[in-house]
């Protein structure tokens, strides 16, 4: 019993760090592969602000991991996406004076923070599957991004604001130095923190997370607070670069940050995943984007590329469960018979 | 497992192979490259002037790189960015977001490029050209029109239903009709903001019947409204006395001049819109001197066209 258990996680590693190899391995084969044809692909310059474009999607993303690996979705972060950055650019002349940029940033956060909670509540409180109830959310914030802006693109570019995400540290993009950071501190919330282990727990089995004494409603406000915490940071770095905001950004933005956690390898049946694989799928998507540019792709044909490569990775997470399952089904049967011969 | 990794390195191969058969075909090696950031792909109107673009930069030597910003604000920023990273001579935009255009413009001028803006605005960023239809001109075409059929005004009542004030373009449309025409003896009796929208061109063209049932004319800024206002005209059974213009020569327009419900609508030449910003970019390259239709703003005007029922075949 023992010894196929750590077997079992021997092989739950082995497969993990495969799969982390696997994403990486895509990135490093398109990189060379476009390098190859077109050696400024792989200038200094040009890396860094792939890395740079990686980061707006990337940042929710990790939130977005958290939350599909707790095994719910959140289908507001793109209405909420546009109500955080109407609502930091409004509210930026009123509240930077008063509270200075970590401040204003540290009040945006909790604003998208108390968005998540609500989002939270409705799944744990109210007992309405995430989905609609995340579904529903996305037309009340999308209603709520043009009430705050009378329906207008609203624009602020003050110095300190313009700084949050076009500066650089030694030719590093700001953006991507935020990123890296948010990617460490989500690795070490889901893998060393008792929260992330809740998570998991919750994600794989709630009914056994509950019989181990894990509270699923605080775990849900939780995860759906921290998701609005990661857009509201992806919200005000947007609007940074973009020199503004308004209403209607940000449509479809959630399925784009759910493909790049499921091209990152986290199970859509919640329960694993791996923050630093969504982060690596963010970076390889920027720079499919990049390539398409590159390479003069027909802007038709780039659609049709990334479905495609989201289907390839769709369906071979499949394939590979299905393969996990059955060769967990084997064990399991020959573990029986020996049983039997025992008894027998 | 292997075979997502098969997967991905085949669509890397296919891509490397389609762009390296690209690249060959469009820009041999030592030649300057002018990169086009286009709005969105998807619209009949970009498509039109991509093609001019493309052709031009293509006529003039130039090598050629398209980036399609899908109506996204932030893959035009970094669409542009790539562009520039690509080592492009010049740079064509038509911004989904004009406001958003200060990171692109910032990375040019620090890679030492010009950019040139099609259409839409400039954001207030310091672009080194914009091209626009002649908005103030097509207005007083639109006048012309109306004196041409109805003579001189002797006080008759026309009116305008405009687009929103921040539209600032589409606003010099109903600028140039109203020079036009007041200075021909109409008066303009009401001039409304439809907001752009076919509901309100509607609703404001019932209210203008009401206060002036003796209208003659009425000039819409886009064709929408004018599509709307149509409708009220003939619901309040005066389609042979109000003449009803627009703006853009959009599909529902030219249906309602042919069925006869609407008079006229400007049209603009999103192609050589495309031609001219070439041109622009290529004179800017070689140390040209620009000639402005409006230097203040760096504006150049691309020609526009009235569409008639008789005219409706140059519509396209």
């Amino acid at each position: 019993m023992n010894e196929s258990r750590t077997s079992f996680w021997r092989r739950l590693a082995a497969a993990a760090a495969w799969r982390e190899r696997t994403v990486f391995m895509a990135l490093a084969v398109l990189f060379l592969a476009v390098s190859a044809v077109n050696p400024r692909f792989a200038a200094l310059s040009n890396v860094l602000s792939i890395l740079g474009d990686s980061a707006y999607i990337g940042i929710a993303a990790i939130g977005m991991t958290l939350c599909i690996i707790f095994g719910a979705f959140d289908l507001s972060i793109g209405a909420l996406l546009a109500l955080l950055s109407v609502a930091a650019v409004t509210w930026a002349p009123v509240l930077h004076p008063v509270t200075g940029t970590a401040g204003f940033l540290a009040v945006i956060a909790m604003a998208g923070a108390g968005c998540g909670l609500v989002n939270g509540a409705l799944v744990a409180g109210l007992r309405i599957p995430a989905f609609i109830a995340t579904l529903g959310m996305m037309y009340v914030y999308r209603g709520a991004a043009f009430m705050l802006s009378g329906g207008q693109d609203q624009r602020l570019a003050d110095d300190w604001f313009l700084a949050l995400a076009n500066g650089d540290l030694a030719g590093v993009p700001v953006v991507f130095m935020v990123f890296a950071v948010l990617v460490l501190l989500g690795t070490l919330l889901l893998n060393r923190h008792p929260l992330g282990r809740r998570i998991q727990a919750v994600g794989n089995s709630p009914k056994a997370a509950r019989a181990a004494g894990i509270s699923v409603p605080r775990t849900t406000l939780a995860v759906f607070a921290i998701v609005g915490v990661f857009t509201a940071i992806a919200a005000v770095l947007q609007a940074s670069l973009l020199r503004g905001a308004q209403p209607g950004r940000g449509v479809e933005f959630e399925l784009y940050v759910i493909a790049t956690v499921v091209l990152g390898g986290t199970s859509l049946d919640g329960g694993k995943g791996s923050v630093i694989n969504t982060a690596i799928a963010a970076v390889l998507l920027a720079t499919l984007q990049c390539s398409f540019s590159f390479l003069t792709v027909n802007p038709y044909l780039q659609k049709i590329i990334i479905g495609g490569v989201l289907l390839a990775a769709f369906s071979m997470n499949y394939l590979r469960e299905r393969a996990e399952q059955s060769r967990r089904r084997r064990a399991q049967r020959i573990k029986q018979t020996g049983k039997d011969k025992v008894t027998g | 497992m292997k075979s997502i990794k098969c997967a991905m390195t085949t669509a890397a191969m296919v891509l490397a192979v389609a762009g390296a058969g690209c690249r060959d075909a469009k820009s041999p090696a030592g030649q300057q490259t002018i990169g086009f950031s286009v709005y969105d792909m998807k619209y009949e109107f970009f498509q039109m002037m991509e093609k001019g673009t493309r052709e031009r930069v293509q006529e003039l030597g130039y090598g050629y790189q398209l980036h399609d910003q899908k109506s996204d604000e932030l893959q035009m920023v970094s669409g542009c960015k790539s562009l520039i990273n690509q080592g492009a001579a010049g740079l064509i935009v038509s911004p989904i977001k004009p406001d958003a255009l200060g990171a692109v413009v910032d990375a040019a001028q620090k890679a030492g490029i010009p950019v040139v803006i099609n259409d839409i605005g400039g954001g207030g960023t310091p672009y080194q050209a914009i091209v626009i239809s002649d908005n103030f001109g097509g207005g007083k075409l639109a006048a012309q029109h109306v004196i041409e059929k109805l003579g001189p005004g002797k006080g008759r009542n026309v009116a305008i239903i405009k687009c929103e004030p921040s539209a600032t373009y589409a606003v010099r449309r109903g600028e140039g009709f109203k020079a036009e025409i007041t200075t021909n003896g109409y008066a303009v009796t009401a001039e409304l903001s439809g907001h752009s929208k076919t509901e309100e061109g509607y609703s404001k063209m019932k209210n203008i019947l009401a206060g002036a049932p003796d209208l003659v004319a009425v000039f819409c800024e886009n064709d929408p409204m004018a599509v709307g206002a149509a409708q009220a005209v003939a619901e309040a059974g005066k389609t042979a006395q109000v003449m009803v213009i627009g703006f853009n020569a959009d599909g529902v327009a030219l249906e309602s001049i042919r069925a006869g419900t609407m008079a006229a609508s400007v049209a603009q030449f999103p192609e050589k819109m495309g031609r001219i910003s070439a041109e622009l970019t290529d004179k800017i390259l070689k140390k040209q001197d620009l000639q402005f239709d409006d230097p203040a703003r760096r504006e150049i005007f691309a020609p526009v066209k009235l569409i008639t029922r008789e005219t409706i075949q140059d519509a396209k």
